[in-house]
């Protein structure tokens, strides 16, 4: 039932060209976005997230293919009928002395109000929502040089939510937050796609915490856009191209990027979970790798009785105890040289 | 706290309208011939007066004058919210887009250029008819200059630094003008950059006001616009504004509103600063549909005054308009640079 399918994409983008100044940036992009999707746009710096969001918001010219917006040619948009489809936030400063947080949000209702911008009941309702969803129903009557960055950009998506579009366009909405207003802010998007016929897609540089919230990921490698479940992206290994010439590589048992390092020391670890990935931390920090080789020369087992730790580095059949980490560090270290 | 709200500013509004009434009363009242106050009152309303000479100071002077410096004040500090708004710029003011310094031109090239080159042809140069005109094209030149400008270059800010450019530009061949003209045309363009409210007749009046109406009323309707802006033209753009039309209008109504006033008045400095920030910080918001009559009144009761206070050496004498707005007009700008130290 290909029609069925079709009728749920908001957003089709067929063998689209984007760039700008003359220049083609990317090409050959198809992808679609349905409702209920939550997407997340990765790639390395520079290689064109947020030309393609601002050639989907319509703040830029696409420069050749088909970007369609519920099946309709996004060109064919009055700009009052394409605000009704999509909103964009990006990460520009934004805001006026004496400009109250409400005021910003209610700009939100601008297509859906006459020339007086005279609000309906229907309308303060939706404003109301849409602070609460955003979580600033108690800063509305600050000024926007009073909030702290993350409180600024929930804003900003308080405005996009009381749009009440369709399709939210969000360019590193992560960019300038703190880890708990990371949280938070993908927790409210996935609540948004959840429980509304909404679709988002957002780019941002937090791909592990991508990975862990978002329906679909368009990945950016070698000049190409494709489209790929997370769990896909970690199975193939495919994520590991992303930073292929940074050496990072991810790791899905820790859900994190490191460093993939050769070290000149490597030893075989064993202990207790949680004490196994704070001392392989502290062993690579240190210039030790971990080897998953049982035969290597250097062992160290991980003790842990009553409240005392002790790390027990056997090596040639000869046993060290440790009682801390830097002691054994030392030691190995020395191993090194 | 809505219902506060809308009660609070209605009551600014009436406060404001009221000291606006007094100070247009008290324009009329200032002057070197004392005139009873309830006379003044009795002329305005009903155009009788027991003394002739009286009627027509208050109807051939007085009145026009108060006039223009309600048209002007709310003209120059309307344009002046208009552009800080547009270009996201606290200290832009009506002449930043080189308005200003176009009607210099026209009024140099007249005043200096024709004076000097064809004395004779210029002995009938008395009234300020020609200036006037001049003025007009000299902005009306620079205003399509920017028009073509703003209708290729994206960039708002790029506009502005163009338009400073031009005005530096102007400022630069004006100088010239004016280092190679007779002393006595040097009087007469130096008396107009000074700026002069007394000058506009009562049938000039009937071409300034409709200009300066027109002009107010297209930002009237770009208000909602404006408030979009307020955010960038991106954000703007992404909320359903066409950023090229409104761009259009809200420059051609500043070209309307500060073209007009430069032209018949002279260039008067400070008001279109100052007065969008005193509106802002009185009315406590950002929303153009309270701040353009917000301004309208306080840029008219700001211009009454500084007319006023060109009269206060009493007799004869009277100090230029253009240095009183700006010792009224300056300290506000220090005030909000040292206050708002985010924005600046």
């Amino acid at each position: 039932m290909p029609e069925l399918e079709n009728s749920n994409q908001i957003l089709q983008l067929v063998n689209l060209e984007i760039g700008f100044k003359g220049k083609s940036i990317l090409n050959n992009i198809t992808v679609s976005a349905g409702v209920h999707e939550l997407v997340a746009l990765i790639g390395a710096n520079g290689t064109g997230k947020s030309t393609l969001l601002r050639t989907i918001a319509a703040l830029m010219k696409k420069r050749g293919g088909e970007l369609l917006i519920n099946e309709v040619e996004i060109e064919k948009y009055k700009p009052v009928a394409l605000a009704k489809q999509i909103s964009f936030v990006s990460t520009e400063n934004v805001g006026a002395e004496q400009m109250k947080v409400k005021e910003i949000v209610m700009l939100g209702r601008f297509p859906f109000t006459n020339w007086l911008g005279k609000l309906s009941k229907e309308d303060e309702l939706v404003i109301s929502e849409a602070m609460r969803d955003a979580g600033i129903i108690h800063l509305q009557n600050k000024n926007i040089f009073e909030l702290s960055d993350g409180e600024r950009q929930r804003v900003m998506i308080a405005r996009a939510l009381a749009q009440s579009t369709p399709l939210i366009l969000l360019d590193e909405p992560t960019a300038f937050l703190d880890i708990p207003n990371k949280f938070e802010l993908f927790r409210m998007l996935r609540k948004q796609t959840s429980e509304s016929e909404k679709t988002i897609i957002f780019s941002t540089h937090d791909i592990e915490l991508a990975l862990e919230f978002s329906d679909k990921i368009w990945i950016i490698e070698e000049k190409n856009l494709s489209e790929i479940t997370p769990e896909n992206l970690i199975m193939d290994g495919k994520i590991n191209t992303i930073f292929k010439q940074n050496n990072l590589k991810f790791n899905p048992e820790h859900w994190n990027f490191s460093y993939d390092e050769s070290y000149q020391t490597e030893v075989f670890l064993e202990g207790d979970k949680a004490l196994f990935l704070l001392t392989k931390n502290a062993l690579k920090r240190n210039g030790i790798g971990i080897t998953e080789n049982k035969n290597t020369h250097l062992i160290v087992f991980i003790e842990q009785n009553k409240n005392q730790i002790h790390w027990v580095l056997k090596k040639e059949n000869i046993k060290f105890v440790f009682n801390s980490l830097p002691e054994l560090i030392q030691t190995l270290k020395k191993e090194t040289l | 706290m809505k219902k506060y709200n809308q009660y609070k500013t209605t009551f600014i509004f009436t406060i404001l309208f009221v000291i606006l009434l007094v100070v247009f009363f008290l324009d009329l009242f200032m002057g070197s011939i004392s005139i009873p106050g309830t006379e003044i009152i009795k002329i305005f309303f009903s155009q009788e007066s027991s003394s002739p000479e009286w009627l027509s100071i208050i109807n051939n002077f007085r009145i026009p004058k108060a006039f223009t410096a309600l048209l002007a004040g709310a003209a120059l500090s309307v344009s002046g919210l208009q552009m800080q708004t547009v270009f996201r710029n606290p200290l832009a003011g009506p002449d930043v887009l080189g308005i200003t310094a176009g009607a210099s031109l026209g009024v140099a090239i007249t005043v200096l250029g024709i004076s000097t080159l064809l004395p004779e042809a210029f002995t009938g140069f008395s009234g300020n008819g020609p200036v006037v005109i001049a003025a007009c094209m000299g902005a009306g030149f620079i205003l399509l200059l920017i028009f073509i400008v703003s209708l290729r270059i994206k960039n708002v800010i790029t506009i502005l630094i163009l338009g400073i450019m031009f005005g530096s530009g102007i400022f630069a061949v004006v100088s010239i003008l004016q280092y190679f003209s007779p002393a006595s045309s040097l009087k007469s363009f130096v008396i107009w950059t000074m700026g002069s409210l007394s000058g506009v007749t009562k049938s000039q009046l009937h071409v300034l006001l409709p200009v300066i109406a027109v002009g107010l009323f297209l930002a009237f309707i770009h208000a909602k616009t404006l408030n979009a802006l307020l955010l960038g033209e991106n954000y703007a753009k992404s909320l359903g504004v066409n950023i090229r039309t409104s761009r259009f209008f809200i420059f051609f109504s500043t070209s309307l509103l500060a073209g007009s006033i430069t032209a018949f008045c002279g260039p008067i400095g400070f008001v279109g600063i100052a007065v969008p920030h005193i509106a802002r910080i009185l009315f406590k918001t950002s929303n153009h549909h309270v701040l353009i009559p917000g301004t309208i009144l306080i840029g008219a009761i700001m211009l009454l005054l500084s007319d006023i206070l060109t009269l206060l050496p009493g007799n004869d004498s009277v100090l230029p308009i253009n240095s009183v707005t700006a010792l009224l007009g300056i300290p506000v700008v220090i005030w909000i640079i040292i206050k708002n130290k985010k924005i600046a």
